[in-house]
């Protein structure tokens, strides 16, 4: 990137004060996950049985939970959970949708009728149902987690970048290129990667945060680490308290909002900014 | 519409039904070791497992399964349930209703909602009810709706008391009491629904409005309202029916586990106690039922589109 552009870049996503704070969220709470132990004024799995059930107070800034557990430090350590699969899930599912779809879209013919009727078979499956299903075979850990939501999530990013692949491949530059004796790998690196990038990039703030949602909704379901203090286990603890201590299900279910609305802020101002031709959703 | 075209789309998903229906067959053999001995515990004799092993076909080779299961899948035989020994097929017929009706009235409150929402926002862009509207589908969309649900039933079940935490009483048999009970399980789906729909509604319709057969209309005298409603309104609900047709899958995702917050006997509730209780064979079935029945809302949504569209004429 020149300078001028590096300038424009920095300058238009100062102006737009919303991603500005959706960028802050996220980065607030990446910070907050890797200092955990040092926020945090208990440790999560700390049990103070005559505290139990309290309500929020100076102490116990969100209260405690049945066994007498700090909620605030819970939710503290619970980011780390969410940011360590979400980032997984969101990496590898790009990564891997984009090889495929680059492979499908350049090479077509054959393997890319069979690679697509299967990300549509793929795609033919609710998201959940498709990761509980991953689960149930295969057990119920943050492994297994991070497995089953990378495979629901790639053939977004394989349709994306084959459709890109698809409209870039017969430009002209492209041909010429060839005609000078480019190789495959080079065109695909060279002149088809780049191009696939800020849609990539806008994708992948939008499964980030679905990420975060189904990781939550998997761990209140039951499934994953049961021993790690993730929000969704939180609020599944939460459910049989809900008369007596309902500020076990309220907190930490705004911290998955708050960094779900981060991600949501931050690709709405990239898709601004990446792709003003996109109709604003 | 012609009748090729919609024979066309028919075939189409073929290729697509194939794919599921292997997903979804080769579940069971996916799961590390032995199905048979995975579905008869730890403490089986071999001589458990090889019967058990015959009786399901398991020595068979593997192509020979897939059609045999394939065969008896349609002809709605599905096997029958490791756990109760139902037949898996009358569970999900008992079930399925239940389900969709919590999927179809929270569609239906969605769209109550969106619609209006997104055209009143669109045609006062930049006003306080379109910030309104913005700022509602933007945490709209960012709320976990199970945990709306359950912060719905701490509001008007704990606090004020005027609606039940859990339970169910199927519409069929008594409808008020139905309704009743299923009012906060769909307002917790129907929420997120309409935030996503109502972006998506003013999107378009602010799209439209830049058009000009809609300057035309003013032009030739009609109201700005009638103008939006009469000429502006169909083609923009395009989107918007496409948009709930995708997102019939995370609805369908979303019953699970809103039916499992509420105590609702429907097929999401199923799916999570056989895989808790291992029973695969009733997990193979539900999640093929759920996944024929997506694909087939999707294919309802493009013939929908392709008749909404008055440019498309196949």
């Amino acid at each position: 990137m020149t300078n001028l552009n590096r300038y424009r870049f920095y300058r238009s996503i100062k102006s737009n004060k919303l991603t500005l704070l959706g960028f802050a969220i996220i980065i607030i709470l990446t910070v907050i996950a890797l200092a955990a132990p040092f926020i945090a004024p208990f440790d999560p799995s700390d049990v103070h049985i005559t505290e139990r059930l309290k309500n929020p107070d100076l102490k116990y800034l969100m209260g405690t939970d049945e066994y007498g557990r700090d909620i605030f430090s819970r939710v503290i350590f619970g980011t780390r959970v969410s940011l360590q699969v979400s980032f997984l899930v969101t990496i590898i599912s790009t990564v891997i949708g984009t090889v495929i779809g680059l492979w499908s879209g350049y090479f077509g013919g054959v393997s890319d009728f069979i690679i697509m009727r299967t990300i549509d078979g793929l795609m033919s499956f609710p998201a959940l149902l498709l990761s509980l299903f991953i689960m149930a075979a295969f057990g119920s850990s943050t492994t297994n987690l991070i497995l089953a939501l990378s495979i629901v999530f790639i053939p977004n990013s394989a349709r994306l970048t084959r459709n890109a692949v698809l409209t870039i491949r017969e430009l002209e530059y492209v041909e010429s290129s060839r005609a000078c004796g480019a190789g495959t790998l080079r065109i695909m690196f060279d002149h088809i990667l780049p191009n696939c990038i800020p849609p990539l990039i806008i994708n992948s703030t939008v499964v980030f945060g679905y990420a975060i949602l189904s990781e939550a909704a998997l761990s209140f379901l039951g499934f994953g680490d049961s021993s790690i203090s993730s929000w969704g286990a939180i609020l599944s603890d939460g459910r049989d308290f809900i008369f007596q201590a309902p500020w076990i299900s309220i907190y930490p279910g705004i911290a998955i909002s708050i960094f779900v609305l981060g991600a949501n802020l931050t690709g709405d101002g990239l898709r601004d900014i990446l792709d003003p031709r996109m109709e604003k959703i | 519409m012609s009748f090729s075209y919609l024979f066309k789309r028919l075939i189409a998903i073929i290729p697509v039904l194939v794919i599921v229906s292997l997903i979804t067959f080769s579940f069971i053999h996916l799961i590390p070791g032995d199905p048979a001995m995975a579905l008869l515990g730890i403490n089986a004799t071999p001589a458990q497992i090889n019967a058990l092993r015959s009786e399901m076909g398991l020595d068979q080779p593997l192509v020979l399964q897939y059609f045999n299961w394939l065969l008896r899948t349609f002809q709605g035989d599905m096997g029958v349930s490791y756990l109760s020994g139902r037949s898996i097929f009358q569970s999900v017929i008992e079930r399925l209703p239940h389900t969709l009706v919590l999927a179809l009235l929270s569609i239906f409150l969605s769209v109550l909602i969106a619609i209006p929402s997104g055209i009143i926002a669109a045609a006062r862009q930049n006003s306080i009810s379109d910030r309104f509207v913005m700022l509602f589908s933007l945490i709209g969309v960012s709320v976990p709706s199970f945990w709306l649900g359950i912060m719905l039933v701490i509001l008007f079940a704990v606090k004020l008391q005027w609606l039940p935490a859990s339970g169910y009483v199927s519409i069929f048999e008594d409808f008020s009491q139905g309704i009743y009970y299923l009012i906060l399980p769909t307002c917790s789906l129907a929420i997120v629904l309409a935030a996503v729909s109502a972006r998506m509604m003013r999107a378009s319709m602010l799209e439209i409005l830049r058009q000009d057969y809609i300057r035309t209309a003013r032009a030739k005298g009609l109201s700005r309202w009638a103008s939006i409603l009469k000429h502006g309104f169909k083609n923009s609900l395009i989107p918007v029916v496409t948009v709930i047709g995708i997102n019939f899958g995370w609805l369908l995702g979303g019953t699970v586990v809103i039916e499992t917050i509420f105590g609702i006997p429907g097929m999401g509730r199923l799916v999570i106690y056989s895989i808790m209780n291992r029973d695969y064979p009733m997990i193979q079935g539900v999640v093929l039922y759920m996944a024929v029945i997506y694909m087939l809302v999707n294919l309802l949504v493009d013939i929908l589109v392709t008749a909404l569209d008055s440019r498309i004429r196949y």
